[in-house]
């Protein structure tokens, strides 16, 4: 098959793939995530299949692969038109609800080969679960909510947005000095952070030659969900829910580690930020559009969630202040230069042999823009991403019809029954 | 430009929002050309990041630090419930 169409890729889409690679490495499946709708019946399986190929053919860009060019700048490479040579859609039939999280653990675990969007329709009784796993090289969570939204469209034939899905991305090699300028801001910045600081973080389990993917969904009903924002606005102020819960969650951390004997108290975290509109991504639904904000908590803040809270803020507005998220989205386009090995290497020698304590975010509303599925209403959506091995551990919220849902993904055997039960705990002593 | 604090003190409501309104609508990237200053904030999809953002704006502009102010959800109901928070304290 001759590849025909290139489409560039970002900074941040090149450090996917070479988080892909590592997860490739060490892990059974790589680095993916799935987005499960529950669903109150059960769609016509034919028409869901037909309905998702029509949606694949009209995207390429899902049969493509990274590639690279003379000039270095990494690509995807995809033809116009593609075959489907087998099903894109697996069915499952399962006992109870209950072994739900388990069936969808085991995806999370198969290896995704030459797709990079995979989907599974569990059946229990009159009800459903269907499982849309997506790697995370040509998609990011927002992105993929966007993909099932144009699906729906599809089935609903409203406008897919299947043009501006379709445009190219420019190569970005130009401007080398501005994104030379925003390179020696995040240096600083990051020298600045890091300064007098080894991030503690949960030990890699060294029993398995290959790790697994592990997840604890909690859930938060339309109640649970108001009482939650709530305590939020009481605590930390109002529309500052991602600061009371990353504050909360940093105690809970740091109670862990206290136990477990690593004491000094210093906690870097990445937290993932999205701040498209919701109709911004449904036009560019693919590829990876994210920045982030690095949180530096130190042992004299670890005294009381509010002074976490006062310390996240400020940091907050720093990093909006000296735009710490545009200048590392902008110097990211030089990495691409470099080798994938490479990339990881300096990825981790930047934060001193880990990428961070844990990964965080707090997505907002879905972008996800119906109540149903095929006619099928939907009683909840959530993300179950897998976790990149370093730092093998992140707390994911996301937001569907005024309900929060958190995920708990981690590499199995890094926490113990205690600790998840521990963490379990704290996060539902949130709603108290 | 961030403006002195002492060539505000002329400034009046209308013209605080209309700069908050601009504000507000490059920072949540509005469609529409101007978006409305009674609207909730909450409405207009705002969450901790973009009203951080808007506080590094309104510092830029007025020479005000609201982050550890003691704003009341009143305060923060809609632009121009901000406006009028701002417009105190300039005159305060």
């Amino acid at each position: 098959m001759r590849f025909k169409r290139k489409n560039y890729l970002n900074g941040i889409d090149w450090t996917m793939n070479a988080i892909h690679l590592n997860s490739q490495k060490h892990t059974s499946s790589s680095n993916d995530f799935i987005i499960v709708m529950e669903l109150q019946n059960i769609p016509d399986c034919k028409k869901l299949d037909l309905l998702l190929r029509t949606c694949i053919r009209k995207f390429p860009l899902l049969k493509g692969h990274p590639s690279r060019g003379i000039n270095l700048a990494p690509y995807w490479k995809y033809n116009d038109s593609i075959v489907l040579e087998k099903n894109i859609l697996s069915i499952v039939n399962i006992k109870n609800e209950h072994s739900i999280s388990n069936n969808i653990c085991e995806f999370s675990n198969e290896p995704m080969n030459t797709d990079f969007a995979l989907f599974r329709l569990f059946m229990v009784d009159n009800k459903s679960f269907l499982a849309a796993k997506f790697d995370h090289r040509l998609f990011d969570g927002r992105g993929a909510e966007g993909f099932l939204s144009l699906v729906q469209r599809e089935w609903l034939e409203l406008d897919t947005f299947t043009e501006s899905n379709n445009k190219k991305n420019p190569s970005q090699l130009k401007n080398w000095g501005d994104k030379f300028t925003s390179g020696k801001v995040f240096n600083r910045t990051m020298k600045l952070k890091m300064e007098n600081c080894i991030p503690e973080s949960l030990s890699k389990p060294v029993t398995k030659e290959t790790l697994s993917y592990s997840h604890n969904l909690i859930t938060y009903n339309k109640v649970e969900s108001a009482k939650l924002l709530e305590n939020a606005n009481k605590h930390a102020g109002l529309f500052m829910t991602m600061p009371f819960i990353l504050a909360n969650f940093i105690m809970c951390f740091h109670a862990i580690l206290k136990k477990r004997g690593q004491t000094s108290g210093n906690y870097i975290i990445p937290v993932t930020i999205d701040q498209r509109q919701n109709k911004e991504v449904l036009k560019q639904v693919f590829f990876n559009n994210w920045s982030m904000i690095f949180f530096r908590i130190s042992q004299e803040e670890l005294k009381s969630p509010i002074k976490i809270i006062e310390s996240i803020k400020e940091q907050m507005f720093e990093n909006m202040s000296n735009k710490f998220s545009f200048h590392m989205t902008n110097s990211s386009y030089l990495m691409r230069i470099l080798p994938l090995r490479i990339m990881n290497k300096l990825m981790t020698w930047m934060l001193k042999g880990t990428t961070g304590s844990f990964s965080f975010s707090f997505l907002k509303e879905s972008v996800y823009e119906f109540n149903n599925f095929m006619d099928t209403e939907i009683l909840n959506l959530y993300h179950i991403p897998n976790m990149p091995v370093q730092p093998g551990i992140g707390l994911f919220f996301s937001s569907f019809d005024g309900k929060i849902n958190a995920v708990l993904s981690y590499i199995e055997s890094i926490l113990s029954d205690q600790e998840l039960a521990y963490i379990e705990k704290i996060l539902k002593g949130l709603i108290i | 430009m961030p403006t002195q604090k002492g060539n505000m003190k002329n400034i009046t409501i209308e013209s605080i929002e209309q700069q908050l309104c601009t504000d507000v609508e490059i920072i949540i990237s509005s469609e529409t050309n101007t978006i409305d200053c009674n609207a909730t904030l909450a409405s207009l999809g705002i969450d901790s990041l973009s009203l951080v953002e808007i506080f590094v704006a309104i510092e830029n502009r007025f020479n005000l630090k609201l982050l550890n102010t003691n704003l009341c959800n009143d305060d923060l109901k809609s632009i121009h419930s901000l406006s009028n928070k701002i417009y105190s304290l300039l005159n305060g």
